[in-house]
């Protein structure tokens, strides 16, 4: 039986955990520019070499909100998420032991992922990797069920699975399940939305703009070590989860005599965790960070060994080994964040204030302004800002805004003309 | 618990494992910082220094005389062995916590929560663990948890008991608490012995205290909310947990009270929540307050946080629903856990290796000591509390001495202003003259 209340502290702790993460930032700005300033902008588009579905259907579709709506509106859609993912991710783990325990659990596995990336939970153009988690933890547990995915569930993991380029990992479990199911409408659901992901993924990339394998495979190796103290935090946890996961299959398949629900379990997390850093390594998006796991791509393999460890901790018939276990679990998790949070408790919510004031200003200012006026927030490639009126411009290029007349808005050093915003005019898909 | 069945040899191996760990905690944090470097330089660098002597309002017993006691060393065999008494007070505090909580626990249990405990109280104070000038506060909390144990038994103490239990009381002004412990037992049992001590240990404060050069109150006590509000930001994250510990101290009493715990829990929640709360109280009412501009070095939160640590974990053990005490036992465990792995990854191996670099410093300096002219003087680094050596011991007046007036050679990092932050050579006020 799972307590209301256990419940209710995961929605006020993940909301907390929302509310004060950074917001509008990084590629969130860029789609927004792009929304509102150029003449009738494209739903989907190639940005950084693929597209990403979901923000970009999302902030085309959010277009026609005032701008401060917008910009609001784009962090509830990873908030909405990251409760969804606490949801399924308790929903997979009472699969094997229905209660409290797996609730917390489920909820000591969302606050670690807050500590390996901080930009998931309030950020629109990070929630395809909520999204990644959520379908992970959803697949396998209609796996356990042995059920079917209704029409809804079918679509959005097919949304899912083509949004970027690390939901083909999906494919992994697709099969599987098509594979392993006497049912013969499980079977064509699994193997159709593997066919489909395969074929999106294929047609997307032949279509983008910049080459998406690593061309330098053999180096990767060096690489990782040469990078290893930049971001030695990240890669000491995929270390970790690459060591877990196998470490768990093997203990798991020698214990277990058959396919278990246990085994099935923690071989789809082993697949799906060392499948996500190897996708990374072998993409070019390694090459580019120099051989770093830059902490998003930190975040698949982390969730799928916690998954594993937590699957094990529920599965001990030791109730009281159990139960402190579960607690040993909960501190931790609770420690990390609080630590992870209490340096920047009110810096991120503040810094997103001041962006949502300055559309707000920019808004008013847009009513009366010379054609060739720009409102910028800040010198920063990842700045939102808002022309005077949208412009229709020639696809495939950035364009800086040296040609025109900024505007500086709230915390802007007025000398990094280098380091001006860009207004993406990007590829259009298809 | 005995060592032959599972049970024993699984509480045992843990002994073990804690002990190295305590050693570990002692390796990582400061050593031969902060007063240490005061209480070497005085015994080094002054002819006919005394055992025990006023240093910034009081005496501090225990790393006086023990500098002093080793003073007749060579140099580095001094500072090397600062740590040593340290790392003792604290592997005692493991044992005698985990033996108290074994009253309520299994071995093993009660080994984890100790060893967790000790682990908490690293990360917020890490100059107690190696630093002999801050053995003074592991000797208090080592000593009320002495109280507290023998306090359950009613059994009289023994004669180094009660010696230890003096020594720590009289050690330093926050010993004064346990005197509430004793008295709190006295009230208990009616046995004499409590009260003698808890007699002997406020008599010898205010003995001293009248002796002392500086006044030892906060005359601007109107003020303390004031002061508290205007230094939150700077000491955020001591005062937030001080506030943490007064609350679950206080939860705990209240849940002491209840019917059904009172007569088993009362005692000891009662005494941890006066201990605690009794600390706080004198350190704002003391001018460390004021010096400190109404902020908390963590220090000063060590007895009001360990207090709560301990009634929370009692209260955790006491829980009558097993599951429900499994689990708390390991939110406990796990917070412990990661409050280590969060300190120790951010800064392993940096308080070591300044040590090192000191106790080079040390060697040089004997070295040089054969060899050097009169007025000249070795600094390790331009700082207070950096270890110096004049040529040769000195006569001086007393008050502190800056060394300005010497040909001062820099030793292996000075990195300071050498005309600004000169360290000083303390001749202070002898405690018997």
């Amino acid at each position: 039986v799972r307590s209301v209340s256990v419940d209710f502290a995961a929605v006020m702790i993940i909301t907390l955990v929302a509310i004060t993460a950074p917001a509008f930032l990084h590629d969130d700005a860029v789609f927004f520019n792009y929304v509102n300033n150029v003449d009738r902008p494209h739903p989907l588009y190639y940005y950084a070499g693929y597209v990403h579905v979901i923000p970009q259907a999302v902030s085309w579709m959010l277009q026609p909100l005032p701008l401060v709506m917008q910009a609001v509106m784009y962090r509830l859609v990873p908030f909405a998420l990251a409760l969804l993912l606490y949801r399924e991710t308790a929903r997979l783990l009472a699969a094997r032991r229905p209660g409290d325990e797996a609730s917390m659990i489920a909820l000591g596995i969302v606050l670690v992922l807050r500590t390996v990336e901080d930009n998931l939970w309030a950020n629109l153009s990070f929630a395809s990797w909520l999204a990644l988690l959520i379908s992970i933890a959803f697949v396998i547990r209609v796996r356990l069920e042995s059920g079917t995915y209704s029409w809804f569930a079918f679509c959005g993991l097919l949304i899912v699975a083509v949004a970027f380029p690390p939901g083909l990992l999906l494919v992994l479990l697709f099969v599987a399940n098509g594979a392993t199911t006497a049912s013969l409408r499980i079977r064509i659901q699994n193997l159709a939305l593997a066919v489909i992901t395969v074929a999106a993924h294929a047609w997307v990339a032949s279509g983008s703009p910049i080459p998406t394998l690593n061309t330098g495979f053999l180096d990767a190796p060096w690489m990782f070590v040469d990078a290893f103290r930049e971001r030695k935090l990240h890669n000491l946890v995929v270390i970790a989860s690459l060591v877990t996961l196998p470490v768990m299959l093997a203990w798991w398949t020698r214990r277990a005599r058959s396919l278990s629900q246990d085994v099935v379990v923690i071989a789809s997390a082993c697949a799906i965790g060392v499948g996500a850093a190897a996708v990374y390594v072998m993409s070019s998006r390694f090459l580019h960070y120099y051989g770093a796991f830059e902490p998003r791509y930190a975040v698949t393999p982390a969730f799928c060994a916690m998954l594993a460890v937590a699957w094990t901790v529920l599965a001990d018939r030791a109730p009281q080994r159990r139960s402190m276990s579960v607690g040993i679990f909960t501190g931790i998790a609770v420690t990390v964040v609080i630590a992870a949070i209490f340096g920047t408790l009110r810096g991120p919510l503040e810094f997103a204030l001041m962006k949502y004031r300055f559309l707000g200003v920019a808004s008013e200012a847009r009513l009366n302004c010379p054609p060739d006026e720009v409102f910028v927030f800040e010198d920063e490639a990842g700045s939102p800002f808002v022309f005077c009126t949208p412009r229709s411009l020639p696809p495939g290029a950035d364009y800086r805004l040296n040609g025109f007349a900024p505007s500086v808005g709230v915390s802007a050093p007025d000398d990094a003309i280098d380091d001006r915003p860009f207004l993406l005019n990007p590829r259009p898909f298809p | 618990m005995n060592g032959a069945t599972p049970a024993g040899r699984r509480a045992v191996s843990m002994d073990l494992m804690a002990t190295m760990v305590i050693v570990f905690l002692a390796a990582t944090s400061p050593a031969f910082d902060t007063d240490d470097a005061s209480f070497f330089n005085y015994l080094n660098n002054v002819v006919d220094a005394r055992p025990l002597y006023f240093y910034t309002g009081y005496v501090h017993v225990i790393p006086q005389v023990v500098t002093y006691a080793l003073s007749p060393l060579p140099l580095l065999w001094q500072v090397l062995l600062y740590p040593v008494l340290p790392v003792v007070l604290a592997v005692a505090l493991y044992f005698r916590l985990s033996r108290l909580f074994r009253r309520r626990a299994a071995p093993w249990e009660a080994n984890a929560l100790a060893l967790c405990t000790i682990i908490v109280l690293r990360v917020v104070q890490p100059v107690m663990w190696a630093n002999l000038s801050n053995s003074n506060w592991t000797a208090l909390l080592l000593a009320a948890v002495v109280i507290l144990d023998a306090g359950m038994d009613d059994a009289p103490y023994s004669a180094w008991t009660a010696a230890g239990v003096v020594i720590a009381g009289l050690a330093f002004p926050p010993g004064v608490t346990i005197a509430v412990l004793l008295m709190i037992q006295w009230a208990r049992v009616r046995r004499l012995q409590p009260a003698i001590l808890a007699v002997l240990i406020v008599g010898g404060h205010i003995i001293i205290g009248s002796l002392s050069p500086e006044p030892g109150f906060n005359t601007r006590l109107l003020e303390a909310p004031w002061m508290f509000v205007s230094s939150f930001r700077e000491y955020k994250l001591i005062w937030l947990i001080t506030i943490a510990s007064v609350l679950s101290l206080a939860m705990a009493f209240r849940w002491s009270l209840r019917p059904e715990h009172r007569s088993e829990h009362l005692a000891i929640i009662g005494s941890l929540c006066a201990m605690g709360w009794l600390s706080l109280g004198l350190y704002v009412a003391s001018t460390r307050f004021v010096r400190y501009d109404g902020g908390i070095p963590p220090r000063y939160a060590v007895p009001v946080m360990f207090c709560g640590l301990v009634a929370v974990a009692w209260m955790a053990l006491s829980q009558p629903d097993a599951l429900e005490r499994s689990r708390r036992l390991g939110i406990y465990i796990g917070t412990a856990i990661a409050c280590g792995v969060i300190f120790f990854y951010s800064n392993l191996r940096g308080p070591m290796e300044i040590a090192l670099m000191k106790y080079r410093f040390v060697s040089d300096a004997a070295a040089w000591r054969q060899d050097c002219k009169d007025d000249q003087v070795l600094v390790f680094e331009a700082d207070a509390a950096s270890p110096v050596m004049f040529c040769r011991p000195r006569l001086l007046p007393e008050g502190d001495n800056i060394i300005r007036s010497f040909t001062p050679m820099i030793g292996e990092v000075g990195d300071g202003d050498i005309d600004e932050d000169l360290p000083y050579v303390i001749s202070p006020r002898p405690l018997f003259p």
